[in-house]
Formats: C-alpha cells, sequence, structure tokens
C-alpha cells in the first residue's frame, strides 16, 4: 500500500496563503479552523535579515503522537498511513490536541459555520448579512462541498475536533490533495513515499529535506525543500 | 511562548477533586487497618467523601468533554496506548468499588473478608488514579510534563491533599452519616498512641517539598523546549507558584508541622494549628495542579 507524504519547496513558495483558503472551500472547513496554514518568522539584524514563510498542516506522523493519546480510537492510521479521525467515535477530550507537537488539530467549541446564520451584517447597511446570503443562495452553507462528505463528515459538528485529512476523498479518485493543486507556485508535491519512482522521493533525493520538530520522535511526513 | 488551552480550569478541578478522593481513600483505608479505635469516626468519614470527590471530579471532566454522552465507549472503544483510556477504566473501577466500600462501613459490615477484599480492591485503584493523574500529563510529550517526576508529584500531591481534609473533619468534629456507636467509641479512646498525623504531615511536607524544587531544578536544567516552557510558567504564574505552592503549600506546613514535633514527639498538632496548615495544604495543592496543568499547554515555536 502507499505510503503518503508531502514535500513543500519553500523556494518556490511565494507565501500566498492560496493553500489556507483553498483548503478551506475544499473541505467546509470553518473561518476560525486551518487545516492548512503557516507560520512565519523574522530572524536577523538588517541589512542581514531573513523572513521564513513556513506552510503547515497534519504531518500525518509514521508515529503519529494523536494516534497515542486518542482513548476511543477516533484518530487512526488507515492504509494508506494516513493519520484520520473518526468524527463518530470522538468524545472531544482534546488529548490529540495536547499530544500533537504541530497544534493542527482544532476543536469545534461551537455549532460550526455560524456566520451564515448571523443575521447582522458585516459592515451595517453595507453589506448582507451570512444569513442573508446563504437564504439568497438557497443553501445552508454556500460554497459547501458535497465530495468532502464521501470519505469523512461533510461538516465536523459542535464537540469534537477536525484535521486535515490529506484530502482522502480526492486520493481516493486518483487525484491530488487539493492544496497541491491549488498551489500558484507549484510548491506542494504528493506522493507514495513507498515507491521510488514517485516525485516526492525524487524531490527528496534531490535537495534534500528538513522536518518540524523532528526530535520529538513522530516522524513527520511533510517534508520542507530548499529552505 | 504563545497561550493555546485547549483545558482550562475544569481539568484542574478534575485532578484536584480526583487526588483530594484517591488521597482520603488512601489514608481512610490506612486509619481503618493501623489504628481503628483512635479513628473509626474519620476513617468512616473517609470511606464516605471518597468516592463524592472522584465523583465530583468525573463531573467536571465530562462537563470539558465536547461529547460527554459517548464518554463510556472509552470502554467499548479502548486504546491501550491511550493513557486517557486507561483512566475512564480506573475511575469507572475505583468509583464502583469505593461506592460499596461506603455502603458496608455505613452498615457496619467491616469484619468480613468482603470488606477487605474491597479494601484492598480499592487501594489499588486509588494508587492507578493517583498515578494516572500524572502519567496522563507526562503521555502528552508536552516539555513541562515531559519526565516521570510528575508523576510521583501529582501522587503525593493528592496524598498530602487527603490527609489535610481529613485533619480538617477531625478537628472539626465533623461526623456526618457516622453511627452513634461508632461516635462514642472513638470518644473512649484517648490513648495518645497510634497513627500520628503531625508527624505523616511533617514527613509527606518535606519529601513532596523536595519533588517540587527537585522536579523545578531538573527542568531548567533540561532542553531548550522545556527550558522555554518553565521560564513561560514562572513569567506567568511566579508569584502564585513561589507563595502558594512553595510557601504557604509545603514549607509552612513542613516548619508547623516540625514545630508540633519538637513541641511534644507523642501528640497531634493543637486544633488550630491543624486547620490553619491542612487549609493551606489544600490551597497549595489545588494551585500547584492548577498552574502545572494550564502552563503546561502553552504552544512553543515551530522550528526545523
Amino acid at each position: 500500500m502507499a505510503r503518503y507524504a508531502m514535500v513543500i519547496d519553500l523556494h518556490k513558495c511565494v507565501g500566498c496563503g492560496a493553500c489556507d483558503i483553498t483548503c478551506k472551500n475544499e473541505n467546509n472547513v470553518d473561518r476560525d479552523i486551518f487545516w492548512a496554514h503557516h507560520f512565519t518568522r523574522t530572524a536577523g539584524v538588517f541589512p542581514n535579515v531573513k523572513y521564513e514563510h513556513v506552510p503547515t498542516l497534519c504531518n500525518h506522523c509514521d508515529n503519529a503522537a494523536c494516534v497515542k493519546a486518542c482513548p476511543t480510537k477516533a484518530m487512526y492510521k488507515d492504509d494508506k498511513r494516513l493519520t484520520l479521525h473518526d468524527p463518530d467515535k470522538c468524545i472531544g477530550c482534546k488529548s490529540c490536541m495536547q499530544a500533537c507537537p504541530y497544534d493542527v488539530i482544532s476543536f469545534n467549541a461551537k455549532e460550526p459555520h455560524g456566520f451564515w446564520r448571523d443575521g447582522n451584517p458585516v459592515i451595517p447597511e453595507g453589506t448582507a448579512s451570512g444569513k442573508e446570503t446563504a437564504e439568497g443562495l438557497g443553501q445552508k452553507i454556500p460554497y459547501y462541498n458535497p465530495e468532502r462528505a464521501t470519505t469523512y463528515a461533510g461538516i465536523r459538528p459542535k464537540g469534537i475536533v477536525e484535521k486535515c485529512t490529506f484530502c482522502d476523498h480526492r486520493l481516493a479518485k486518483g487525484e491530488e490533495p487539493y492544496c497541491v493543486f491549488s498551489c500558484p507556485a507549484g510548491a506542494r508535491t504528493a506522493g507514495d513515499l513507498d515507491d521510488p519512482t514517485s516525485q516526492v522521493n525524487l524531490l527528496l533525493a534531490q535537495y534534500g529535506y528538513k522536518q518540524l520538530k523532528p526530535h520529538v520522535g513522530t516522524k513527520p511526513k511533510v517534508y520542507y525543500i530548499r529552505y | 511562548m504563545e497561550w493555546h488551552a485547549p483545558w482550562d480550569i475544569r481539568i484542574a478541578l478534575d485532578l484536584f477533586l480526583g487526588g483530594l478522593g484517591v488521597g482520603v481513600f488512601i489514608i481512610s483505608v490506612l486509619l481503618n487497618v493501623s489504628d481503628k479505635e483512635r479513628n473509626s469516626k474519620i476513617s468512616l468519614m473517609g470511606s464516605y467523601l471518597a468516592p463524592l470527590l472522584v465523583g465530583g471530579g468525573v463531573l467536571f471532566l465530562l462537563s470539558e468533554l465536547g461529547r460527554p454522552e459517548r464518554f463510556l465507549s472509552t470502554l467499548y472503544n479502548f486504546n491501550p496506548q491511550s493513557v486517557t483510556s486507561w483512566g475512564g477504566l480506573f475511575q469507572i473501577g475505583f468509583m464502583i468499588i469505593a461506592l460499596v466500600y461506603a455502603w458496608q462501613n455505613f452498615k457496619g459490615k467491616t469484619n468480613d473478608s468482603t470488606f477487605r477484599t474491597l479494601q484492598g480492591l480499592g487501594l489499588l485503584f486509588a494508587i492507578l488514579i493517583g498515578v494516572y493523574h500524572g502519567l496522563l500529563l507526562a503521555s502528552l510529550g508536552r516539555p513541562l510534563w515531559g519526565g516521570g517526576m510528575i508523576i510521583a508529584l501529582f501522587l503525593g500531591s493528592s496524598l498530602f491533599g487527603g490527609i489535610a481534609l481529613l485533619v480538617i473533619l477531625k478537628e472539626l468534629g465533623i461526623s456526618i452519616g457516622v453511627p452513634a456507636q461508632v461516635r462514642s467509641e472513638t470518644a473512649a479512646t484517648s490513648s495518645n498512641k497510634g497513627f500520628n498525623f503531625t508527624v505523616l504531615f511533617f514527613i509527606i511536607s518535606a519529601v513532596e517539598l523536595v519533588l517540587v524544587l527537585g522536579w523545578q531544578f531538573a527542568l531548567y536544567r533540561s532542553g531548550t523546549d522545556t527550558l522555554a516552557a518553565v521560564n513561560s510558567m514562572m513569567e506567568s504564574f511566579g508569584g502564585l507558584w513561589v507563595g502558594l505552592v512553595i510557601i504557604a503549600g509545603l514549607l509552612i506546613p513542613l516548619l508547623g508541622s516540625l514545630f508540633a514535633i519538637i513541641k511534644d514527639k507523642n501528640s497531634e498538632m493543637s486544633k488550630g494549628l491543624a486547620i490553619i496548615l491542612s487549609a493551606l495544604v489544600i490551597v497549595g495543592s489545588y494551585t500547584f495542579k492548577h498552574i502545572v496543568i494550564i502552563a503546561g499547554q502553552g504552544t512553543l515555536p515551530l522550528i526545523f
């Protein structure tokens, strides 16, 4: 079976944040939650200053701390070595969030997508409210992607956690994760680590790589090249 | 360090009340076994309080869960790798044993083999829960909670809190649900020999103080992640840590009990001193757990 990983080329990444936004569209992620995210860091003193923009997502670790911490096996490894989440088993204890060294698991503290039920306009007397927009379009949540629901809850309910699934619904159809597909700079590559001819292995062999917090022993499978 | 705390005060209350409960239970059983004549009243009170305290802690835990109605799924979806899973098992097991034990006590059935079996099983589960509290944190791999010392610290704090609570009940003469016969038996026993709370106070406060200071020292000598975590804890909670945890919760009880022992090694502390020191211990125990739980959730910067 495949062992999926992602390579992010920081030399190509322009820090546009498209991955952050398109992931939300593809996976129906609420406003305050990010499956795909980033951190920035400025180091050095002028004129020798280095600015980093590093995209982040679930590392789908081979030795996933969240899977070990989950008391109900809601976090699990599938046959593609992806770290996935079963919303029907989750009790919302947040042990996985505590165990994850990468801070990429989010908790739904409130009923998600409240914006589309809120009657208050963003700008009073200037814009429509989320509720008006949703009613106008005749949908509970505009831009809802029904494809997401084929392998995971289309929208994760209040009281449970959620996280990046590596777009397993797209992988099942032979497509690449949506952040890879939508990156305008082509900075992301996804593929099978067990296939020596895969693009991810070629990139890793060509450039060498870094991983986030390798010292914690989780064996993350998101690799950063040309940092 | 950024603050991102998925667990709030309810988890601190769960571990605090649960710790008090198992501490009370352990001391209650020890009193029953070692010095039943003098302490049967307080031992009985302990057996009633233990399930109430642990149950109260579990209620706080349930209120913190996003889906509390699925709590029992920790049993049928049991994950042997998860300390949280084991904790659910231990707490359910303890609650059942402690409730039956309390009932046996209430009914006065304290001399049969069932009672002794309940004591043994209850002690086992109480210790498992006491260990679980620290192990839960240690298993999550966060810098402040790493290493095995947190397990001993939490267990020690729970025991100390349990002793302090029983001392307060003893000194205030609270005996709700204790049969009149037991009350009169206890009053008639005036010997000073037997279980000595003052000596126990002194020993546990000394051990816990050494553990806390040793733990803090070890954190300051650890790697960058741990150092950042302990520095953050002291920046945010330094005053409370030194004032309530170290001085009020450990140092004053240590010196107070030492003073009482020097004064008269065979008798207990005076009523006023015992109540004040015990109250300080309980405040210190809660503050310790609260700070460690909240401060341990700080988010460190992601680094390559």
